[in-house]
């Protein structure tokens, strides 16, 4: 058999020969397309028009960057080639993606004007990077010493900038910010705005700290379970900051004359021009003539100084100081730290303090430049993500360079976009720069999947090695060359070593005095802080006391051990038929809206629950940490929208089902593909990078023109798409349907689709079930537990990681499918995170993990709590509901809170900002955000395993014999 | 046993609040006993009885009649919401002194500008027995809250959303809209800046559906080729002003059409100043507003901003009584189509004063002949959208501390540019 015999011959080639052979193929297919209009992507005819150069575009990337990583697996032998890897890579990637532009450009016959003016990409550069870093630096403490990812960050961040709101508000520095402009810079309320907004937050995070993370710490919570309490309470403080400040835009002024147009240094600039594609007698690169200075403007300055001056004293604290080392010993090893004597709490309440403290003193900066209202943060959350994965995560030195970088790249991606974007008739492609530190962090953790801060801690390793050799210097040098792929090493490197390592003696003794100099300035407010955790600690605990002492402790009564299988049916159908008697009970008027009504919340608890089950099969169970649930959702849904859309408003006119099929397909084989080259990332890692893909999808729905579909194609969004027997539903049976529920007419399509919903989860929880106790689902618990073991067994964990991924993903796209459906367009709002993966996740955790009963309750509870709160938001405006009366009550008392308390702390000023009618009252969907958070919060508080937690494959050992943290919770209780 | 304890503790406080909801729920049947119209007759005394009418309700009793309003509380425009909902009290305080045998409520909902949230948000005012949406402001919102709203029998009319997917949305009629579709101001654009001489303009768009809308139009329009285009996410803390501004200057453009909301536009405009560019600027009805200047820090930056919004009627004071009784309630600074919101509402209280217990849908496409409002005289067209009376072209004129805004030209489809 010749083919047979060529399989042999291939398969016995070096895989790495076998992907350079790869890549070079795509390479030249992808060339010969782009120039030639030949090879594979134009002989297959699948795609035309702009789809095809899009195609050979990807087909190009996707060589480059085959070649890129095998340049990088195979030159990075040895610990300097390695550390230049890391420095090539991002220079790799910028020269592959301006390699692809020049050949699409010229290939389509257009060209390019790409302006680098060099002064404004630094000055954007440092601002993004002082941005990021603000709400990144405390991402990273947290994870540091308390491991986990603390999503209110940014929320406290947004907390410093309303303090320094409140600050220009007082009588004391309202008449500062509200001077004409005199020419003359005041520095004082820029000042005091700073210090006061990094204690304040500081205390709120301390506070947060003592009150809910502490009391999770106790009962050993996962960092999962931590994560998404700090969704909850991110949620919380966003609800609180929009209560008492309203969703309007304010503007911080520190002094009239920080803010004009004339407040700026003047920095002379080069302009690079770059002429890519089809140029004619123009060279590639020149610079431009008569350029203008760049306004370097005051306030960015402040704000670039103030944040990275505040981390880099935080390094110092950290190196160079006792509490900085007893923090480095709890993130080390918080037992070993507790039993060398060390108060862990107390570290974690330091750790708490500085986190919030430093976000909110960037906050306050940052309002010196940016308009500030509530929702700012969530833009600069997902963003620091990326950059705390860049510079590997819990590395503080990592982050300064992951902030730097990420920075640079976005405010370098911006004049390339705009460039190519419009040669290429996507203005709108600047968008994308919005996404670009999340494209390029792909990238990076594609070819390099440890980050930076590895980097540097091996090069650190590294350095203090040959330090130790070096020390004795009787090593030959011959000898030491062994060690070195580069050969041996001069005298010259030898003599520079010896004056670095002088140079880092100095260094040293000059960081040691800044850091006694801040330890002795630490030791006055740490005092005080001390001090005022126990009195915080104290409070909680007559808190937690009254609590239980009204707790009921009924487990005497009704003994349900919800662990077993049967126990966990029993409390699933308790919580069930509970939501299902608030379903009964919610308000409606007549029995048409009721079905509409019931219908409406059917259907959501589906694709929640389809979402659920999904990110259970990924995380819950395969125990891959899944943060772009919506990515699969969205895929799906923009599948069967485009597929199903009239092909005269750029769709394709294809039948619903038919592209279900596809969309499920499509989301399956995403999942498939993203194993591959995720294979090797630590798991937070992978969360980030699903979390991004999720991003890329939201920014292409509002970028990219052939993402629009269902009207004109200047409109965003994906509309008009047909929906499954829509017209055999309203030609009869709607009309029968209509008539034994006696709505007085035919039923509405939302009818059939919470039947079909019904139906595919119920089919969907079939077949995992089903799946899950075979073989197969063991296999990924033990892959879940312990990866080396169940590789040990002979598992191939790529593949069945792969399975996972794909089956789960496939559930994803038919929730997205439905939810197309249900919403009858798709716009990119949709796709937030905030509204789609946190809420999955919120349910997921709430509801317990891997247990599929435990999903459709979380998916149950978070689509109900939304109704149920509206029907309290409702009730202002409305004043034939009972609870109208209790809207005054609310107003009341939040009016005393502001007016009466709050009103000794801030201005009567700083009131009349918000309330400008005089009347203060509670905005209602606000407290309902409040609500929310506080529901997850007290639920993982109560049961930090979820509602229906997992049921363990082997039975309980009997009670006394089971060993330390085998049973958390009830220890904890 | 711990876990049974969390069980139960979840049980009564999930008890207690479908106990509070019974009994909202009970209170909410007895008034309501009128059928599908849900138009309730209360016999409650109205709060604020208007003392100065004419021509007193025959009998004590009033209609009670509910209005939802859809606004974007939280999301990425949350920060436009004080506006919207400040000029529905504006409206609903007048309507309820207009048609003293009526009684107004304004049921305001968080949208959260996302379909999935309106959706849920307009079954909630559908329960609460409104008999019309106001809203929404996100197209998104818009088209997920009239698959709700429509199969119930209540029509919408939004006052913000101007993707062209409202048209054609499957709303059984039931969906209208007080703002123009982006189209015809595009064209007015157009003319407005080559009539200022500008031959190689910048556009700079919001990559929402507003903008994205008008930022196409005015490149089809444009009969040469754009200095550069560049769209951005108005979100604050996803763009950067200054980048944006430098990228203008950079590309030598000598003029710049902003397709923004005041916010953003404000921080644009200033960036551009504190980049030395020279040359002039347009802007659409998101910035042509009086008030904008409230988004400044630095005036000189406002100098000579040319923006076109939507022509009010001949010979209406509607917009101005409209703008002095929002400011008198200490209405929101730098907000956006809150004329919009105003007319929407009382246009939709005098379709259903004109004919209470009639059908919604055809007395407001009676009262929508030629209605003059504050953002305009509107006709309803077969569609729901409203075509527009042309555009007013309006300026700003800052010298030292004062500020001055004029509206010296129009134009109309037929027209073209003419004085005002």
């Amino acid at each position: 058999m010749p083919v047979n015999d060529m399989w042999q011959r291939w398969v016995l080639i070096p895989s790495w020969q076998r992907q350079l052979l790869l890549g070079v193929f795509l390479l030249f297919d992808a060339y010969l397309g782009l120039i030639h209009g030949a090879g594979v992507i134009g002989w297959s005819g699948l795609f035309t028009g702009e789809l095809k150069w899009l195609a050979l575009t990807v087909e190009m990337t996707a060589g480059g960057l085959v070649l890129v990583r095998i340049f990088l697996s195979q030159a990075g032998q040895g610990q300097r080639w390695k550390l230049f890897s890391v420095v090539a890579t991002p220079v790799l990637l910028a020269v592959l993606a301006f390699g692809v532009l020049e050949l699409v450009l010229s290939g389509l016959g257009r060209s390019a004007t790409i302006n680098f003016n060099l002064a404004s990409i630094g000055s954007s550069g440092l601002y993004w990077a002082a941005a990021y870093l603000s709400v990144a630096i405390g991402l990273t403490l947290t994870y540091k010493v308390q491991r986990f990812a603390n999503f209110a960050q940014a929320e406290m961040m947004i907390f410093g900038a309303y303090v320094a709101l409140t600050l220009m508000w007082s009588d004391r520095f309202f008449p500062i910010s509200d001077a004409p402009k005199d020419g003359v810079l005041n520095w004082e309320l820029m000042i005091w705005a700073g210090i006061s907004a990094f204690v304040v937050t500081g205390l709120v995070g301390l506070f947060v700290d003592r009150i809910v993370y502490k009391r999770l710490r106790s009962k050993l919570a996962k960092p999962q379970v931590m994560m998404i309490a700090s969704l909850g309470i991110a949620m919380v403080i966003r609800a609180l900051l929009y209560m008492r400040f309203t969703a309007r835009t304010f503007r911080f002024v520190p002094d009239r004359d920080w803010k004009l147009a004339t407040s700026k240094f003047e920095v002379q600039t080069e302009r690079l021009q770059v002429h890519l594609g089809d140029r004619v007698g123009m060279p590639i690169v020149e610079f431009a003539e008569n350029v203008t200075p760049y306004g370097f403007a005051f306030t960015r300055v402040a704000l670039i100084v103030g944040v990275f001056g505040a981390v880099l004293l935080l390094l110092i604290l950290l190196h160079r100081t006792r509490l900085g080392r007893q923090m480095r010993a709890v993130a080390d090893n918080p037992d070993l730290a507790a039993s060398s004597g060390i108060h862990v709490e107390r570290v974690h309440g330091t750790s708490a303090f500085l986190s919030a403290g430093l976000a909110g003193l960037g906050g306050a900066l940052l309002a010196t430049v940016l308009p500030i209202n509530p929702e700012l943060g969530l833009s600069l959350l997902l963003p620091a993500f990326a950059v705390i994965v860049l510079g590997t995560v819990g590395s503080i030195p990592g982050v300064i360079i992951g902030a730097l970088v990420v920075g640079m790249v976005r405010a370098a991606s911006e004049p390339v976009l705009i460039g190519a974007g419009n040669a290429l008739d996507r203005p709108t492609a600047s968008g994308f720069a919005e996404v670009m530190p999340f494209i390029f962090l792909v990238g990076v953790l594609l070819v390099a999947p440890q980050g930076i801060g590895h980097a540097i801690h091996q090069w650190n390793i590294e350095r203090i090695r040959q330090r130790r050799r070096a020390g004795p210097a009787v090593v030959p040098s011959r000898a030491r060359g062994a060690y070195d792929p580069l050969g041996r090493r001069s005298e010259e490197t030898n003599n520079g070593a010896t004056y670095l390592d002088r140079f880092n003696e100095r260094k040293e003794l000059a960081f040691e005095s800044v850091g006694r100099a801040i330890s002795t300035a630490w030791e006055v407010p740490g005092s005080y802080l001390t001090r005022l955790s126990v009195a915080i600690k104290s409070v909680g605990a007559a808190g937690s006391g009254f609590v239980s002492g009204v707790r009921i402790r009924p487990g005497k009564m009704i003994p349900i051990d919800r662990e077993t299988e049967r126990g966990s049916w029993i409390a699933f159908g308790i919580f069930f038929l509970l939501l299902i008697g608030i379903v009964w009970f919610l308000p409606s008027v007549t029995n048409l809206t009721k079905t509409l009504q019931v219908a409406r919340i059917v259907t959501l608890v589906g694709i929640f629950g389809l979402m659920a089950f999904s990110l259970n099969l990924h995380t819950g169970l395969t125990g891959m940490t899944n943060f772009g649930v919506i990515f699969f959702v969205g895929l799906g849904a923009v599948t069967v929208g485009l597929l199903s859309a009239p092909v005269d408003t750029n769709g394709y006119g294809w039948a619903p089902w038919q592209a279900t099929i596809l969309a499920v397909l499509i989301s399956a084989v995403a999942g498939w593909l993203l194993v591959y080259p995720t294979a090797r990332l630590r798991m937070d890692y992978f969360a980030i990078v699903t979390i991004s893909l999720g991003e890329m999808l939201r920014i292409s729905l509002q970028a990219e023109p052939l993402l629009r579909a269902g009207t004109v194609t200047s409109a965003i969004g994906i509309s008009q798409f047909a929906r499954p027997l829509e017209d055999w539903w309203e030609a009869g049976p709607s009309v029968g349907t209509g008539n034994l529920l006696g709505l007085g007419g035919p039923a509405p399509y939302v009818v059939f689709l919470a039947v079909l919903t019904v139906v595919a989860v119920l089919a969907v929880w079939f077949l995992l079930n089903t799946v899950l106790s075979s073989p197969w689902g063991r296999i990924l618990r033990s892959i879940r537990e312990d990866e080396e073991i169940s590789q040990h067994h002979g598992h191939n964990i790529l593949t069945h990681k792969a399975a996972s991924l794909a089956l789960g993903a496939a559930v994803a796209g038919l929730a997205g499918a439905l939810w197309a459906w249900l919403n009858t367009s798709i716009f990119p709002d949709f796709m937030n995170p905030v509204r789609s993966t946190f809420l999955v996740w919120a349910a997921f955790i709430v509801g317990g993990r891997a247990n599929n009963r435990g999903m459709i309750i979380g998916a149950f509870l978070i689509v109900i709590v939304e109704f149920l709160f509206n029907v309290m938001v409702v009730s202002r405006g409305n004043t034939d509901l009972a609870l109208h009366n209790v809207v005054g009550y609310v107003d009341t008392a939040f009016s005393w809170l502001v007016v009466d308390v709050g009103g000794r702390i801030w201005s009567a000023l700083s009131i009349s900002q918000a309330f400008p009618k005089g009347t203060v009252f509670a905005e209602l969907s606000h407290l309902k955000l409040a609500l929310i958070g506080c529901v997850i919060v007290g639920a993982l508080l109560l049961s930090s395993k979820g509602l229906l937690p997992e049921i363990p494959g082997r039975p309980k050992r009997p009670v006394g014999i089971a060993p330390d943290g085998f049973d958390e919770e009830e220890k904890a209780g | 046993m711990r876990s049974t304890k969390t069980l139960v503790l979840l049980l009564m406080v999930v008890a207690a609040l479908s106990l509070a909801v019974a009994c909202g729920g009970g209170d909410d049947e007895e008034p309501t006993t009128a059928p599908a119209a849900a138009v309730a007759t209360a016999t409650t005394a109205p709060a604020a009885q208007p003392t100065a009418t004419t021509a007193p309700a025959p009998q004590a009793t009033v209609k009670l009649i509910k209005i939802g309003l859809l606004s974007p509380q939280t999301g990425p425009i949350a920060q436009y919401a004080p506006g919207f909902e400040d000029a529905g009290k504006v409206a609903i305080s007048e309507i309820n002194e207009a048609y003293p045998g009526f009684k107004f409520e304004l049921i305001v909902v968080d949208s959260g500008c996302d379909g999935t949230q309106a959706a849920t948000a307009a079954q909630s005012l559908v329960d609460a027995g409104v008999v019309v949406i106001v809203g929404a402001a996100c197209s998104g919102a818009t088209l997920g809250a009239i698959a709700v709203a429509a199969p119930a029998g209540v029509p919408m009319v939004s006052y913000a959303s101007t993707s062209p997917a409202i048209t054609t949305a499957d709303d059984d009629g039931r969906l209208f809209r007080i703002v123009p579709s982006d189209a015809q101001q595009a064209v007015a654009l157009v003319q407005v800046v080559s009539g200022a001489g500008s031959s190689n303009p910048a556009v700079l768009y919001m990559t929402n559906d507003y903008g994205a809308g008008l930022g196409d139009n005015f490149e089809l329009n444009w009969s040469t080729s754009l200095c550069t285009q560049i769209g951005y996410d108005p979100t604050e803390g996803s763009y950067d002003a200054s980048t944006l501004a430098q990228s203008v200057v950079d590309g030598g453009c000598d003029s710049v059409v902003l397709m923004s909301y005041a916010t953003d536009g404000a921080a644009i405009m200033e960036a551009l100043l504190a980049q030395g560019f020279a040359g002039s600027i347009f802007g659409a009805d998101g910035l042509a507003d009086a008030a904008f200047q409230e988004s400044f820090t630095d005036m000189a930056a406002l100098d000579r901003l040319i923006a076109t919004k939507p022509r009010p009627g001949e010979d209406s004071a509607v917009k101005s009584d409209f703008e002095s009784a929002y400011a008198a309630i200490g209405g929101a600074e730098g907000a956006i189509y809150t004329h919009e919101t105003y007319d929407a509402i009382k246009l939709v209280a005098a379709a259903i004063v004109s004919d209470p217990d009639g059908d919604l849908v055809a007395a407001l496409k009676k009262t929508g002949i030629n209605y003059v409002g504050a953002s305009g005289t509107h006709t309803f067209d077969a569609a729901g959208d409203v075509l527009g009376t042309g555009y007013s072209v309006c300026e700003f004129d800052v010298s030292g501390s004062s500020v001055g805004f004029s509206c010296p030209k129009i134009w109309t489809a037929d027209g073209g540019l003419t004085a005002n």
